[in-house]
């Protein structure tokens, strides 16, 4: 979210309250922060310079150790032996572990198994994780990417060309005071249409796919609740609705005949001469559908705002478009959608002075890993022709590295290539509006911008 | 200088290839495959960028 939100200097002024900021007093997780003030940019500097392995003790959250560092970032990723994903795999507070936990028991009173089961395959180490992500990683290379470019091309193409009619469209009927939502009209799209594509589900179910993802990480947000829902009851309605859904899918396929889908390729997969159960099949799906649509979209979002806060880049990028690539990888920079993920020790580990007990949880912040002033030149200078760029928008490298990474890039270089001659007439009409309480994706839930010609 | 590509990560992203086309090439089959047995001072630099930005990790350098 907020990556894109100010820079360091121009956030100055209202990114942290605290008229200064100690290592006691600083606050990564509160979410409300998150909402009115961005990402906690200053915390994180702090915690890179005084204390990039600290142990963070604050209500309502678990203790953890707080990890800053690229580097260290990138020795826990590469490390599955020492950091295993087996106990928890994203920071949340106490309240919403107990709703996990429970939507846990409910899952194994359903399909049957231990609330002790991993909740999806990314909750697994190696070697039970490589095998399973291999069933369908070779739909995510580039050499797939490649052979879809020129389909996807063409709807990247149709959809900025959309989005450009909207905005001409309010232009004519309201003049300046009509606006348009990027997130709905235009970032949501393609992500959408190639992940469920790739996946396997028709297109006349892709509007409701996008709701039920969108609900998945919103359901706090009383926008996405039904009149009297709390957000408990929110979340098992909305994953009632998908399993049934993707149960119905996955008969269909089944009485079809599978295809060079993934939903296929999950049906066809064998672990050890097994096939996967209903229960993983219905989680995988979820993981991919879910990943596929609340990261790209948000990342898109984000780009834009990026670009608009920086004229001069936007200058740039559109008198030279073949630095798209490079832009990409900026944004994602710039952007850091994917906030942490957490790992838990299975033994003593040493970094950087501190022992980390065996058992005890580290959490990776990505944004901050993505400001690292050892690793990036004048990290809070947003520039579209960065390189090296060895950012951890994907996470740290290594056995949990973004599946989705090659079709990330795919979709966004895609997107911003197509938007080139519409950027330089566009202007934000609002500050992004952010999803509440979400502490893994920072999710913005709508962007007005206008056109100015 | 040796290097070796552990196929059980290794999912074919290919940004070995792009850095130091000479020494690895991805295949059909999605894996890369290291082209050369020792690989020459020339190349050492570019090897070397192609461990660290491997997304998997899964290449080691073997002195």
């Amino acid at each position: 979210m907020l990556g894109c939100r100010k820079s360091k200097s121009e956030g100055k002024m209202n990114s942290q309250p605290a008229p200064s900021l100690t290592l006691s007093n600083l606050d990564i997780t509160d979410t409300d922060r998150y909402i009115r003030f961005g990402f906690p940019w200053e915390a994180w500097d702090l915690l890179r310079q005084e204390a990039p392995v600290f142990w963070y003790e604050r209500p309502h959250f678990e203790p953890f150790w707080a990890i800053t560092k690229h580097e260290d970032i990138g020795f826990i990723s590469r490390s599955p032996h020492l950091f295993s994903n087996t106990q928890l795999l994203r920071l949340n507070d106490t309240e919403s572990i107990q709703m996990g936990q429970r939507g846990r028991v409910r899952a194994a009173n359903r399909f049957g198994g231990s609330p002790e089961d991993p909740p999806d395959f990314i909750f697994l180490d190696p070697p039970e994780h490589r095998q399973r992500r291999s069933l369908v990683s070779k739909h995510f290379t580039p050499r797939m990417m490649r052979r879809l470019e020129e389909h996807f091309g063409g709807m990247a193409e149709n959809y900025v060309s959309h989005f450009a009619d909207v905005l001409a469209q309010q232009l004519a009927e309201k003049g300046r005071t009509g606006t348009v939502d990027v997130v709905h009209e235009l970032s949501a799209k393609l992500p959408v249409a190639a992940i469920c594509e790739m996946a396997g589900v028709p297109e006349e179910d892709w509007d409701q796919i996008f709701h039920w993802t969108e609900t998945l990480v919103g359901a706090a947000d009383p926008e996405y609740q039904l009149p009297g829902e709390n957000r408990e009851q929110t979340a098992i309605r909305n994953g009632d609705e998908w399993r049934r859904y993707n149960e119905e899918l996955v008969a269909r396929r089944k009485a079809e005949g599978l295809g060079d889908d993934m939903l296929s390729s999950l049906l066809r997969g064998e672990i050890d001469g097994e096939e996967l159960t209903p229960r993983e099949i219905s989680a995988y799906f979820t993981i991919l559908l879910a990943a596929g649509n609340e990261t790209t979209r948000n990342s898109i979002t984000g780009g834009v705002k990026a670009l608009l806060d920086h004229p001069d880049q936007l200058k740039r990028l559109v008198d030279n478009p073949e630095l798209v690539p490079s832009a990409v990888e900026e944004i994602l920079r710039w952007t850091s959608i994917v906030i942490q993920f957490q790992r838990t020790a299975m033994e003593d580990v040493k970094l950087r002075g501190q022992t980390i007990r065996k058992g005890e949880s580290v959490v990776m912040w990505y944004p901050s890993a993505n400001r690292d002033e050892d690793v990036f030149e004048d990290p809070y200078r947003f520039d579209i022709g960065r390189e090296p760029n060895d950012h951890f928008a994907f996470g740290g490298f290594g056995e949990h590295f973004c599946l989705g990474a090659n079709l990330a890039r795919w979709e966004m270089r895609a997107i911003f290539h197509a938007l080139i001659p519409v950027l330089s007439t566009l202007e934000l009409a609002s500050e992004p509006e952010f999803v509440p309480r979400s502490l893994h994706v920072g999710g913005i839930k709508r962007m007005m911008v206008r056109s100015t010609a | 200088m040796r290097v070796v590509v552990d196929h059980s990560l290794c999912e074919g992203h290919a940004k070995c290839m792009e850095n130091a086309p000479g020494v690895f090439e991805v295949r059909d089959d999605d894996l890369s495959y290291v082209l050369v047995t020792d690989i020459p001072e020339e190349q050492r630099e570019a090897v070397t960028r192609a461990v660290q930005i491997c997304p998997r990790r899964a290449i080691q350098l073997e002195e």
